[in-house]
């Protein structure tokens, strides 16, 4: 690793002029689980190394049954595994990560890091999408506010403009009568996934036909994708099936992944398949039981 | 190749002053901004139980407890963890008295080379604090970002479960 200069800035304002300041020249670490092995690698050698990890005024997590959850940028895969209250309303975030990267990770790993690393490999990401969370953005000329699916440009690439960095996640409510999971095809159980899938179905009140539908794809492409042409034919429709089938070939045709030393392009996209037959099978196999506060 | 690198930072001996708790001890150290913390604990401060094995996160072997939590120290900078509480596998047990896991890992065999032993050790002893009655699944999904090259996993797990049972008596 190349050596650089460590900067410890108290507070946001101070790390974007940091960042102004050093502009092309600076690197913002948080949990740095990805960020540190890319400067082993020397793919990455930053003169200024700017530390949010101790930035206290973005590691908080707040809910309220309206405006929904706000993630502070800081806070640890780790506490949200552990959040009764993420548990209890978006059930999709603690399932997905307790097989996010192995637990030593997750203890220091950041939400707001994993996003920004731009892995089109993420477990969290499709989760996000489907879920409509916003990322807030500060910079030195001030907020904005983006979906996530807006945030990604190309592999490991971001939107994210130089002098800023990415301080919040907000996760509005789920709908009623909604359940989202994840499933992923990895080689160990936390490793991130060759292949994922993420799926969201809000169900008509009290019966099995689709009302909507969001699904997003993660390691198929330069970023986490949408499936939205299979979105549009289920809804409406009895999830059943010949339905599953088709929504399943869709998605795998979307995929357009690349081989690595493990899986195929034409394997890859086969499990594209796999794991969408398993997450709906599985939704309606529960049936509308599976869905948490149902109000029927 | 260091043409655009600024002057001051060609020398990769500027060091910073740092005071890190090990163990229950203060060290004040001189360390570079690049060190990460497994670095630190075997060359600077010759806590060899630490291995460096992978060195990117993947096998776990640099396990040790930060504030009571496992994490990987070959991922984390030493200025990074200034002021937290670093408990290495040289922490475990007192004197000639060891940690009920580490005599759960002798009774069961759970050793073989040894290489990953600490860092099994280390993530067992963060897991069985949180959950004292963990299920077998729940150690190996604990253990999953550690690895066994001598394939001794089964009494790994035996050993865990040993541990866990003694540990609620």
């Amino acid at each position: 690793m190349r050596s650089f200069e460590y900067l410890t800035p108290k507070t946001v304002e101070e790390a974007c002029s940091l960042l102004s300041q050093h502009q092309g020249e600076a690197k913002v670490i948080a949990g740095g689980q990805s960020l540190l092995i890319l400067m082993k690698q020397r793919l990455i050698e930053p003169s200024y190394l700017i530390d949010l990890k101790h930035l206290v005024e973005l590691d908080y997590l707040s809910f309220d049954e309206k405006s929904g959850l706000k993630i502070g940028a800081m806070v640890t895969h780790r506490s949200i595994e552990t959040s009764p209250i993420i548990k209890k309303y978006y059930g999709v975030l603690s399932q997905l990560e307790k097989t996010l990267a192995s637990v030593q990770i997750r203890n220091y790993g950041t939400v707001g890091g994993n996003i920004c690393h731009g892995d089109p490999s993420s477990d969290l990401i499709p989760a996000l999408i489907v879920l409509g969370a916003k990322l807030k953005l500060t910079g030195s000329k001030g907020n904005r506010s983006l979906l996530s699916g807006d945030f990604f440009s190309d592999y490991y690439e971001t939107v994210l403009q130089q002098d800023e960095i990415l301080t919040e996640i907000e996760v509005p409510i789920m709908p009623p009568n909604s359940i989202a999971v994840y499933e992923k095809f990895s080689v160990r159980r936390t490793d991130s996934p060759v292949v994922g899938a993420c799926v969201m179905v809000t169900f008509e009140l009290g019966k099995d036909v689709c009302k909507d539908v969001k699904i997003a794809l993660s390691a198929v492409a330069p970023i986490p994708v949408r499936v939205k042409k299979a979105e549009d034919i289920m809804r409406g429709k009895k999830i059943e099936g010949k339905l599953i089938d088709e929504v399943g070939a869709i998605a795998s045709e979307t995929a357009k992944p690349i081989a690595d030393i493990h899986f195929s392009e034409e394997y890859k996209c086969k499990m594209v398949k796999v794991l969408i037959e398993r997450l709906f099978n599985g939704i309606i196999s529960q049936g509308l039981r599976a869905i948490p506060h149902q109000k029927f | 190749l260091f043409e655009d690198y600024p002057l001051h930072l060609r020398e990769s001996n500027m060091k910073r002053g740092l005071r890190l708790n090990i163990n229950g001890d203060n060290f004040d150290l001189l360390i570079e901004p690049k060190s990460t913390l497994q670095e630190v604990l075997r060359n600077e401060l010759k806590l060899t139980g630490t291995k460096r094995g992978c060195n990117s996160g993947s096998c776990g072997a640099c396990t040790v407890l930060l504030d009571g939590k496992a994490v990987k120290s070959c991922l984390i900078l030493a200025a990074q963890v200034e002021d937290k509480k670093i408990t290495t596998i040289e922490g475990l047990g007192k004197g000639e008295f060891l940690d009920p896991i580490q005599e759960a890992f002798i009774q069961t065999g759970a050793i073989q080379c040894g290489f990953c032993t600490p860092g099994m050790i280390l993530t067992l002893k963060a897991l069985l604090n949180e959950n004292p009655e963990p299920t077998e699944e729940q150690v190996k999904l604990a253990i999953s970002g550690n690895l066994c090259r001598c394939t001794g996993y089964v009494k790994i797990i035996d050993a865990a479960i040993a541990a866990s049972e003694r540990l609620r008596e």
